[in-house]
């Protein structure tokens, strides 16, 4: 791991240095796996994944996390002809969790979003079918995934390398930043 | 108690929900959870009219063991042997990447030997792994010799693995900053030989089964998987290359030292069983080129960094790691707060989204081919359920 981290170092930082200020290096690992990282408003986020489905990309999974803010969702795509993985985030609220489907979109996404409501309780509007996936289909206790209060971190405490700023999925910034995202190459 | 079952035709809440059709002629049929072409417990609802199949939808979750739950009640240590069981047949890959999603957080550096052992006994496993779902897929579609053959071939590589390893199949050899214990001239040895004696058996192979007449009535022009199917539904390895691209983590997300040799992306773009099954037999031989050239380019130094944590405890942080499993892409993120334990483990299972496609491509096949499609898939189920 060692050689290649160093050397992609400078070239993830590149992707993300745009809209993120340099102290987070010090803290965070030198390479993160990310080639691009956003956070989006729910409004925003059908029409960013069509965006990141007319640029080529694949949903790889969706990760929920429980936070003090609410619930994270986590969408990770990457591209077969230009690598480079891309996270969009999207916070919803704790009560009532609701977030529209992208099922519409990636058909594949449709399994990952039960697998969310299996383990969160995140409701997707208009999902096909939003039954129990790995859970039995009659379980009826609280997701199992969901954190005690006392072990609930904030967004802070679990990311301190990554700000709360959304950006607009109409912005250029992001249309350029998603299509000219790659994983760095040059490794020895 | 109510001992008349013969009443009972509703089926459960699966078969229930999955009834909701407009024709009457047609019939649901229970594939699974037992039945042996199934792998294991998947269970596949199908309406059929005939032999003809007008719906299929995959039912998961009867091994489901909550292996992400389990990562956040456990510490690091305590969670190693944990991926390895999610996929049994390349449990290297997954330990691997829970270990490196670790060393990325950590910034551990892995010694350049350790990272050879772990290409070497990965590579190994993969083979083990395509040769198993060789002898079984071939036994779906009717012939049991082939299954002896495979079992023979991967009982001589196992033995090795299990004098450096000290396991056969749930393998835990990786640790935070490097693996268990080093390998030895007569592993070496006996690997040196093991790899020329495959490739000497990759004819036989091929003459046995490749080119049998029967095989490929079963396999071309089944299930065809257009390469944007692939996309939509996150398909990756084997899977996606039998569509024609050559996409491979270990080439196009470059981890460890595998930039360093010289290996083919096999892709074949008949986009049917028989693409998928010709690269994974193009795969084994890939992997043995690798094995070659990793034993013969060996570095000397420590198989473990000296101060490698034994209880690590990573900075709060969000990393992703991915490497190229036998079924294809396998993803970890670990979201990390600080603490002994992780605060979040997502595993991301390349059957899973393999297999989610199925229910798109199964439509319209006759019964015995969905067998040879879910094949060719080379699924297990454990990873899927996790």
């Amino acid at each position: 791991m060692s050689e290649e981290n160093q050397e992609s170092k400078p070239e993830g930082k590149q992707k993300t240095a745009s809209d993120k200020s340099e102290k987070k290096e010090k803290t965070g690992p030198t390479y993160t796996g990310y080639d691009l990282d956003y956070f989006l408003a729910p409004q925003d986020l059908l029409k960013a994944m069509r965006k990141m489905d007319e640029t080529g990309y694949h949903l790889e999974d969706i990760t929920c996390l429980d936070i003090q803010e609410g619930f994270q969702l986590v969408y990770h795509l990457d591209r077969y002809h230009q690598p480079g993985r891309v996270g969009l985030r999207v916070i919803i609220p704790k009560e009532n969790p609701k977030i529209p489907t992208i099922s519409g979109i990636f058909p594949g996404a449709a399994w990952h979003e039960r697998e969310c409501y299996d383990f969160f309780g995140i409701q997707f509007k208009n999902h096909p079918n939003l039954t129990h996936l790995l859970l039995d289909a009659e379980f009826d206790e609280p997701p199992p995934l969901l954190k005690e209060d006392s072990a609930r971190k904030d967004l802070q405490q679990i990311c301190p390398d990554r700000e709360y700023t959304p950006i607009s999925a109409d912005s250029e910034e992001f249309m350029q930043a998603i299509r000219n995202c790659s994983k760095s190459k040059n490794r020895s | 108690m109510n001992l008349d079952l013969r009443l009972n035709t509703s089926g459960d809440f699966y078969s229930q929900k999955f009834q909701t059709t407009k024709r009457d002629d047609t019939l649901i049929l229970n594939m699974g959870p037992q039945h042996p072409s199934t792998h294991g417990v998947l269970r596949v609802l199908l309406e059929i009219d005939g032999e003809y199949i007008l719906r299929a939808e995959p039912v998961l979750g009867y091994i489901h063991r909550m292996h992400e739950k389990m990562a956040e009640v456990m510490t690091y240590p305590q969670y190693l042997p944990n991926p390895p069981r999610t996929d049994y047949l390349h449990a290297m890959a997954w330990n691997w990447a829970h270990v490196a999603a670790v060393e990325r957080l950590m910034d551990i550096q892995v010694p350049e030997r350790a990272e050879y052992l772990r290409v070497i006994t990965c590579e190994l496993n993969r083979i083990c792994s395509h040769l198993l779902w060789w002898g079984s897929y071939i036994m779906d579609l009717g012939a049991s010799t082939p299954f002896m053959y495979a079992f023979h071939n991967r009982e001589r590589i196992q033995d090795s693995l299990q004098r450096i390893t000290g396991s056969r199949l749930t393998y835990c050899y990786y640790r935070f900053g490097g693996v268990y214990c080093d390998i030895d001239d007569k592993f070496i040895s006996e690997i040196r030989e093991i790899c020329n004696w495959m490739k000497e058996r990759a004819k036989m192979y091929k003459d046995l089964v490749t080119d049998n007449f029967i095989l490929r009535k079963r396999v071309e022009e089944i299930g065809e998987i257009s390469l944007e199917t692939c996309r939509k539904y996150g398909a990756t390895g084997p899977v996606l290359r039998g569509s024609g691209l050559a996409y491979d983590v270990r080439r196009d997300e470059p981890y460890s030292v595998y930039d360093r040799f010289d290996f083919n992306v096999p892709s074949y773009d008949n986009c049917d069983a028989m693409g998928r099954y010709l690269v994974r037999m193009d795969e084994i031989q890939e992997s043995i080129k690798i094995i070659e050239q990793a034993l013969d380019s060996l570095p000397e130094g420590d198989h473990i960094h000296p101060k490698a944590p034994k209880r690590p405890k990573p900075p709060a942080g969000d990393v992703y790691f991915a490497l190229e499993g036998a079924r294809g892409k396998i993803g970890l993120n670990l979201v990390s707060d600080g603490g002994k334990s992780p605060y979040r483990i997502k595993l991301r299972a390349p059957g899973f989204s393999n297999l989610s496609l199925f229910a798109e491509v199964a439509q319209g096949t006759m019964i015995a081919d969905a067998v040879s499609i879910l094949g060719s898939l080379d699924l297990v189920i454990p990873e899927i359920d996790r």
